[in-house]
């Protein structure tokens, strides 16, 4: 009997909370169904309408080219992430299992690299974009990234758990240093890998202040730096407009999210 | 102590049933081990006469007292976990005092005699300090009051987490499998412990264990538990001797039982092979059945049934051989001395009185010498 | 063994290069210019010590930033790690509904939060939003709530928490599926089973290492939050939400008053430093523990 009352009022609990949570979503997604007059009237229980959302969807995308936007941040996260890739997991594992002049003093600069965050170096990093006129291209959205300190970090961890018995047994059947990355220990990191990919794709995609510094134009802006644009574009008028906008470019990420999220959430406890 | 009287007792989860009907008595003061293999309820049960989980169906009385509910807490029933389960940010005596402390100081009690504030609650505080240093007294870990679970050896927390069960004096004292987390020599010790300190304290014991070697060492009796159901309650001895089944019979015993499956003749006499027993099982007559002997009711014989020895396990004061017959193997239990070596051919003669006979479902059934009067 | 040095060497070579050029001098540039006079596009910088560091801290612009900034970390931090820790121990009792309740309070840490900020700030809204709406229908007069200095850096906490709590929950949600069933029911049974009694108890010791380390790193991200005062009130009013990022970004990019934001930038880069050396001690402990 008491249990049922506590299991009640758990539950009503995290419900109320999880209401309050998706308010801004929900009422952003209400307000993006909504025609104008309905947005700006005090009637908080108006009806969506069907033709109000066609129309501030359209409006949305006619207004800036969020498709665009959303093209970049892919497109962008996916260079960040196989360049990150393949720099972290040969530099991971050298660090753990070679040795090599220099390799403490490597260390210690990755760790360094942990602890210093990407707005302290965004200054200097903006005068070398300038001076070597790469304002406003992927590339200068690309290249101060593609070093991950995390990312070596996870793969020297990873590479020291790996008993050193099984490397030499394959030496010993013969595998060159390459094929041994990537026929034997590359399917080991895997899940580590994923959990990585994850977290990169989540920075780099939510990331506002890096575009805000290179970027000047619309077409090739990221989603968040997108936001801004069109903020500026609909000027505090259109809210149906503002909203859908605003929702289009959330989508992607939290759908994708959706999809992986128990690989999501396990990567990031593992990684403390 | 107080007698515990379990009936109809019923649980499932979800679709899964996990306890039939159990029903069982304890009397005051018995040590009974609750036998099985993982899976078989034993825990389950546990956890429902200890309150943590509740039955679908069935009574649970203790001391004529209905527990159902009844929380935990006032079920007057203590339990050591086979984890022992002792909060790591205390002290031994901590651990020990806290099932007093909980029930003789308020919350605000205690927080003041933590910090030493109110003379009442010091005045308890010091009667339960009196009571823990004389069970640790008793307990032999007195040295060990002071020093946090993380420094003290598997044993030790062991006794720390009796210390615990027991400084209530509840009347019914359950034990979800404590031993098996000790290594082996510990095992033995500690079993011997426990079993010396139920009987000084003289408090009812339920005790969950999947060692039948340390139930049968222990117990006064046992209640063996397959797939959720007693299958037999009686003392050591008549499970050994006179198991219900041939699942009990497989279950219980060091050494695996050596078994048969024959057809008895019309006439239901129980043959060893060639080998007539002299005995007869006149209500299977002409049935199915399985003839089982525990290895030590095969003897070494000059005459009897043919076998060659392939195997000696030596065991110091006895031997166990493994023979073949007829291209199935036998396992003999025989005195270390004198043994025969490995291919040697032997002779095998069965003992009568203790050979099982199982019907076609398992069940033990009656067997009697081909000579009146019949006693088994 | 030789071949085993080139082949580290040439494994770990291009990292190391890229590492000095895009980590190392820019850091050591950060931090060489903050002792300088030097502006972009301007004339040769000439070293000054430590003067751009005297003038501000003396300058009651940034003095009011970083009262902001450590106003706004000391709300965020508490609120997001006590309400995250709160859900956490809710969610951990459920027998159902755990993963549902995991993504929903953890979405909003995953949604861009440049998108969202416009999601709050419709909700809002002086006259139209759903907030100074259900306010008037109780009576209570609306707030133009990011216009207002007393109430724009509250609302920006609000958002901030709403943004950090679901991290939180995550951590806590790992460490108290951690805690051993067993001494839950021992505390049952030793009489301690209330709720509030087993939390002290059980629950609190174990959990410990885990608070501290989710607090830092909470403490981290509050420190580096950039995006709601970029998209919503851009530091005002008046100096209401001018959180230290912020403040940093504007010096650098918008008055190219780049040895100042240097300067900004080194202190902003001490307190982060601390928080991380922190993070990597926790996280080295909890490994070993």
């Amino acid at each position: 009997m008491m249990l049922r009352w506590q299991t009640l009022l758990r539950h009503g609990l995290l419900l109320l909370a999880a209401g309050l949570v998706m308010l801004p979503m929900a009422w952003a997604l209400l307000v993006a169904m909504r025609p104008q007059d309905a947005i700006l009237s005090t009637d908080i229980l108006a009806l969506p309408q069907w033709a109000a959302v066609t129309r501030n969807f359209a409006r949305a995308f006619e207004a800036s080219p969020l498709l665009r936007f959303i093209g970049n941040g892919a497109l962008v996260c996916a260079l960040i992430l196989a360049a990150q890739l393949l720099l972290m997991v040969p530099c991971g594992y050298a660090l753990a299992k070679l040795r090599f002049p220099g390799r403490d003093l490597l260390w210690g600069c990755v760790l360094l690299g942990l602890m210093v965050p990407a707005p302290v170096l965004a200054t200097p990093l903006f005068v070398m974009v300038a001076w070597s006129g790469l304002m406003d291209s992927v590339a200068a959205l690309v290249l101060p990234w593609i070093v991950s300190s995390l990312g070596i970090f996870l793969m020297r961890q990873f590479f020291c758990r790996v008993p050193d018995e099984l490397i030499e047994a394959a030496r010993l059947d013969g595998l060159g240093e390459m094929d041994l990355l990537v026929r034997v220990l590359l399917p080991m990191a895997r899940p580590t890998l994923g959990a990585f990919a994850v977290i990169s794709i989540v920075a780099h995609w939510n990331d506002l202040y890096w575009p805000s510094v290179v970027i000047t134009s619309a077409e090739r802006a990221t989603p968040p730096f997108g936001v801004m644009l069109f903020q500026t574009q609909e000027a505090g008028t259109d809210y149906g407009a503002l909203m859908a906008g605003s929702l289009i470019i959330a989508v992607p990420l939290v759908l994708v999210f959706l999809l992986l999220q128990r690989r999501f959430i396990e990567g990031l406890v593992a990684m403390k | 102590m107080a007698k515990l009287e379990i009936q109809g007792l019923s649980k499932r989860f979800g679709a899964t049933a996990v306890l039939h009907s159990i029903s069982l008595t304890a009397e005051a003061g018995e040590f009974i081990s609750l036998l099985g293999p993982s899976g078989c309820g034993k825990s389950t049960l546990l956890r429902i006469v200890a309150g943590l989980e509740q039955a679908d169906a069935g009574s649970i009385r203790l001391g004529g007292r209905e527990l159902a509910g009844v929380a935990p807490r006032d079920r007057n029933v203590a339990m050591v976990f086979q984890s022992f389960a002792l909060y790591p940010q205390m002290t031994a005596r901590e651990n020990i005092a806290l099932p007093l402390r909980a029930r003789r100081l308020t919350r605000l009690q205690r927080l003041a005699d933590r910090f030493r504030l109110d003379g009442a609650s010091r005045c308890v505080g010091a009667e339960i300090d009196r009571q823990v240093e004389a069970l640790a007294h008793t307990l032999e870990i007195s040295a060990l009051l002071d020093r946090h679970p993380v420094a003290l050896s598997g044993g030790q927390r062991q006794r720390v987490a009796l210390g615990r069960a027991l400084i209530r004096q509840s009347s019914l004292l359950l034990m979800d499998e404590p031993l098996s987390s000790l290594d082996a020599r510990l095992r033995v010790q500690t079993r011997e412990e426990i079993a010396q300190i139920q009987r000084q304290f003289g408090v009812t014991c339920l005790f969950v264990t999947h060692d039948q070697a340390e139930a049968m060492a222990v117990s006064d009796r046992i209640a063996v538990m397959l797939h959720g159901r007693i299958v037999q309650l009686g003392t050591p001895q008549e499970i050994y001797r006179a198991p219900r089944s041939l699942a009990v019979a497989e279950f219980i015993g060091s050494a695996p039982l050596n078994r048969f499956a024959l057809d008895l003749p019309p006439d239901g006499t129980v043959q060893f092979g060639e080998v007539p027993l002299g005995m007869r099982a006149p209500a299977q007559a002409g049935k199915s059945v399985t003839l089982a002997f525990r290895p030590e009711g095969l003897r070494l014989a000059a005459a009897g049934v043919p076998a060659t020895v392939r195997r000696i396990e030596y065991h110091g004061a006895e031997a166990f051989l493994r023979v073949e017959h007829a291209g199935r193997t036998l396992i003999v239990r025989t005195g270390a001395a004198a043994l025969p070596a490995i291919g040697a051919p032997i002779h095998l003669a069965p003992d009568p009185a203790a050979a099982l006979l199982f019907d076609v479902e398992g069940k033990r059934v009656a067997i009697e010498p081909l000579r009146e009067p019949a006693h088994v | 063994m030789s071949e085993r040095r080139w082949a580290g060497l040439l494994l770990a070579g291009p990292v190391a290069i890229l590492m000095l050029l895009l980590q190392v001098v820019p850091l050591l540039l950060v931090v060489g210019t903050s002792f300088t006079d030097w502006q972009l596009g301007g004339p040769a910088p000439a070293l000054v010590g430590f003067a751009r560091y005297r003038e501000l801290l003396a300058d009651p612009n940034f003095q009011a930033s970083a009262a902001a900034t450590l106003r706004y970390v000391l709300m965020v931090v508490p609120g997001a790690t006590g309400l995250g820790l709160v859900l956490a121990l809710l969610i951990s009792g459920c027998r159902r509904g755990r993963s549902l309740y995991q993504t929903i309070f953890f979405l909003p840490y995953i949604a861009t939060l440049a998108a969202m900020s416009m999601a709050w700030q419709i909700l809002l809204h002086p006259s139209f939003g759903l907030v100074n709406q259900a306010l008037e229908a109780i009576g209570v007069p609306a707030t133009n709530w990011l216009r207002d200095e007393a109430t724009a850096l509250p609302v920006l906490v609000l958002i901030g928490i709403w943004h950090e709590t679901g991290f939180a929950m995550v951590f806590f949600l790992a460490a108290l599926a951690s805690v051993p069933t067993e001494l839950h029911d021992a505390a049952r049974l030793d009489g301690m089973g209330a709720a509030w009694d087993r939390f002290w108890l059980v629950t609190a010791p174990h959990i410990g290492a885990m608070t501290l380390f989710v607090i830092v790193v909470v403490t981290a991200h509050a420190l580096m939050t950039f995006d709601t005062v970029a998209v919503l009130t851009q530091g005002g009013p008046g100096n209401a939400t001018r959180l230290l990022l912020f403040v940093i970004y504007q010096e650098a990019f918008a008055f190219f008053r780049t040895s100042q934001a240097a300067a900004a930038t080194v202190l902003f880069l001490i307190a982060a430093l601390l928080l991380g050396a922190l993070q990597l001690r926790l996280g080295r402990r909890r490994e070993g523990a």
